[in-house]
């Protein structure tokens, strides 16, 4: 048995009073700092004191979680990335899962293809196979710039998994994992599928913008909701097609 | 071609637009020979369903002639005349499978948005929003029409548009109403809501052999219906007044049991009396609730203990002070969902061939397509005792 059981109690009493001890410790100084700033912050009024408001509230909140300062630069960082891009940039990991009614083995032959991934991911425009498991990638971002990166296969069970990864000094580093599970009684098959992107850390770095922000869960699960719909009822529904436009109203 | 489109509220115009085309494989498109305005347009010809956008074309009561098909589907012929379910279902999901047509997994374009609202998505609907596909609607001179290979249904020549048109939707909805209520002998059928799909589950509980079936409106011209072609006995709720006499009245008529099955055939925009329905009247105007759920509320205070609570009429949000202490202590079972038209389209046809039910019986008013405008101020206002307007192109 791996894991621990509910009653069993911790070994190391003392050690777990010694950092409860110090948390409180942290608390009450953050708390005081964060007073302290307050009221400068008062004194102060004005954009600045504004700022310094701000930053008591932040104080106030990481001593309410009892961790102190530790970490506050980084948050900051990442914050500022965050809402420059709309996004978070560093390793990006996704999973998404779809149940989809059909066998494992139409599902694996079906992605074992690659080059008919194009018909089901929306950012992918083409996918060609360069042989010896390797397969060339094309991208569209969703501001029209390309991408292109060729993937190796690292592993392949049929009909349960099958993974794969850019190679070395790809534009864009990615790795991917597709499983196929039976589901219970006979309905279907439990597709997961898994993505990670390490981009590098850091603005610059990165790759285009907005391939970064297309990158999302929604999009992992769209993509999967278009492989069951082309799996089960052969086709992608289409329903928004707007009439170009009205040739003029007849009243 | 004409189509009928929406530009806000209280605004539909019919405008020239471009014909639609096939786009996928087991696609048609129909020539509409009739189509008729349904009491859920009406939801949103008032501005009270989200996820509209100004151009879309409405309608999803419609049949008529197949004049052009996709490669995938070889079952129909061009020329051939069907009825259309309002529901798109792609007949091989899990859903489909099991006979829940309206709960199709794959029909729905944009179910990642109705995920957001209501956890999952159900099937897409013809010209009902986009949060249900934003698919063009049948109040057109031609629709396309997805699925085409299981959706569409052949009419026998001997049955006329007046009988096959409400194959659509109303009259299995009124039936569904009733037949997901698994219904005992000498059972009471409440039913809130005359309008068509009361009147059709006012039918269908008398077909399906209801003991009583007790109808409730406001409009005396609908009620006079229910009693005239089905026999209901009939209750004006405006009458009668507020929720909890209604209930009351409902529990003298029964003997204190209160009705086996409620129906509500009304939905998110009911009235009432008094100060409950001034509350969700406000609240709905100011958008903190979706519905104004006075019937839901009636349905589920009257019902029988261990009796069924059955909702064929539209919700789209949130509701407020529904009383739950009602529908647990009386353990209550509550059917709902939109139509699983393709599941009842063959035996309720059938129907239709024996001559059990004539579904015209609903019709009051027939106009052209270009009346469209007015057609539904009148629906909407039921001026001239407007009960179902059909139209032709």
């Amino acid at each position: 048995m791996t894991s621990r059981s509910p009653i069993e109690q911790p070994d190391d009493d003392e050690a777990d009073l010694d950092s409860h001890r110090q948390r409180e410790r942290q608390r009450a100084l953050t708390l005081a700092a964060s007073v302290g700033s307050l009221m400068v912050a008062m004194r102060r009024g004005g954009l600045s004191g504004l700022a310094l408001g701000a930053f008591s509230g932040w104080l106030a909140y990481r001593a309410s979680t009892g961790r102190g300062l530790k970490g506050t630069g980084r948050a900051l960082v990442r914050g500022a990335e965050r809402t420059l891009t709309g996004h978070r940039t560093g390793p990006l990991s996704f999973s998404a899962s779809v149940t989809i009614a059909r066998r494992p083995d139409e599902l694996y032959a079906f992605w074992r293809d690659f080059t008919r991934l194009p018909e089901i991911m929306t950012s992918i425009t083409s996918v060609q196979a360069t042989g010896e498991g390797r397969t060339r990638w094309h991208a569209r971002t969703p501001i029209g710039e390309t991408l292109e990166w060729e993937a190796e296969i690292t592993d392949d069970v049929p009909n349960e998994r099958i993974a794969w990864q850019s190679v070395e000094g790809s534009q864009v580093p990615q790795r991917g994992e597709i499983r196929f599970v039976p589901a219970p009684a006979d309905r279907g098959t439990q597709v997961q599928l898994e993505l990670h992107y390490s981009l590098p850390h850091g603005l610059l770095a990165a790759a285009p913008l907005s391939f970064v922000n297309a990158l999302s869960r929604e999009t992992a699960r769209e993509d999967l909701r278009h492989f069951k719909q082309f799996m089960e009822a052969g086709e992608l529904p289409i329903g928004a097609i707007h009439p170009a436009r009205p040739e003029g109203d007849l009243r | 071609m004409k189509a009928v489109c929406w530009h806000g509220a209280q605004d539909m115009r019919v405008d020239n637009v471009a014909d639609p085309q096939i786009i996928n494989p087991r696609d048609a498109i129909i020539k509409v020979t009739s189509t008729a305005i349904c009491g859920s347009d009406l939801h949103l010809y008032g501005g009270f369903m989200p996820g509209m956008k100004p151009g879309d074309i409405v309608g999803h009561e419609f049949m008529g002639e197949v004049v052009e098909l996709g490669s995938g589907v070889t079952n129909l012929a061009v020329g051939a005349r069907v009825v259309v379910p309002f529901t798109i279902a792609c007949g091989h999901c899990f859903f489909c499978d099991s006979g829940y047509h309206s709960l199709c997994d794959n029909s729905n374009p944009n179910a990642g948005v109705a995920e957001k609202m209501w956890g999952q998505s159900p099937s897409g609907l013809f010209g009902y929003t986009h949060i249900l596909g934003g698919y063009a609607g049948g109040q057109a001179e031609y629709v396309r029409v997805p699925y085409a290979d299981i959706g569409p249904m052949q009419v026998p020549e001997s049955i006329s548009d007046d009988k096959a048109l409400f194959l659509t939707d109303i009259f299995p909805t009124g039936y569904q109403a009733i037949a997901q209520c698994n219904m005992q002998a000498g059972d009471t059928v409440a039913i809130w809501g005359c309008g068509p799909v009361g009147q059709f589950a006012i039918a269908s509980a008398k077909m399906l052999g209801a003991a009583r079936v007790i109808a409730i409106d406001t409009v005396p011209e609908r009620l006079e219906m229910a009693a005239r072609q089905h026999g209901a006995e009939t209750l004006n709720a405006r009458e009668v007044g507020n929720t909890l006499q209604i209930v009351e009245a409902l529990r003298e008529l029964t003997a204190g049991r209160g009705p086996d099955i409620c129906v509500d055939a009304v939905g998110l925009e009911a009235h009432g009396v008094g100060l409950e329905y001034w509350y969700d009247n406000i609240k709905q105007s100011l958008q903190t609730q979706t519905a104004r759920p006075i019937v839901l509320r009636q349905a589920i205070m009257a019902c029988r203990k261990a009796g069924t609570v059955s909702i064929p009429g539209v919700y789209g949000g949130i509701a407020d002070k529904i009383p739950v202490g009602a529908l647990m202590n009386k353990a209550l079972t509550v059917k709902t969902g939109q139509t699983h038209v393709q599941h009842y389209l063959k035996p309720l046809m059938q129907h239709v061939e024996n001559g059990d039910i004539d579904p015209s019986f609903v019709i009051t008013h027939r106009m052209r397509l270009d009346q469209a405008p007015e057609a539904y101020r009148m629906f909407q206002a039921r001026r001239d005792n407007c009960i179902k307007v059909v139209m032709q192109p």
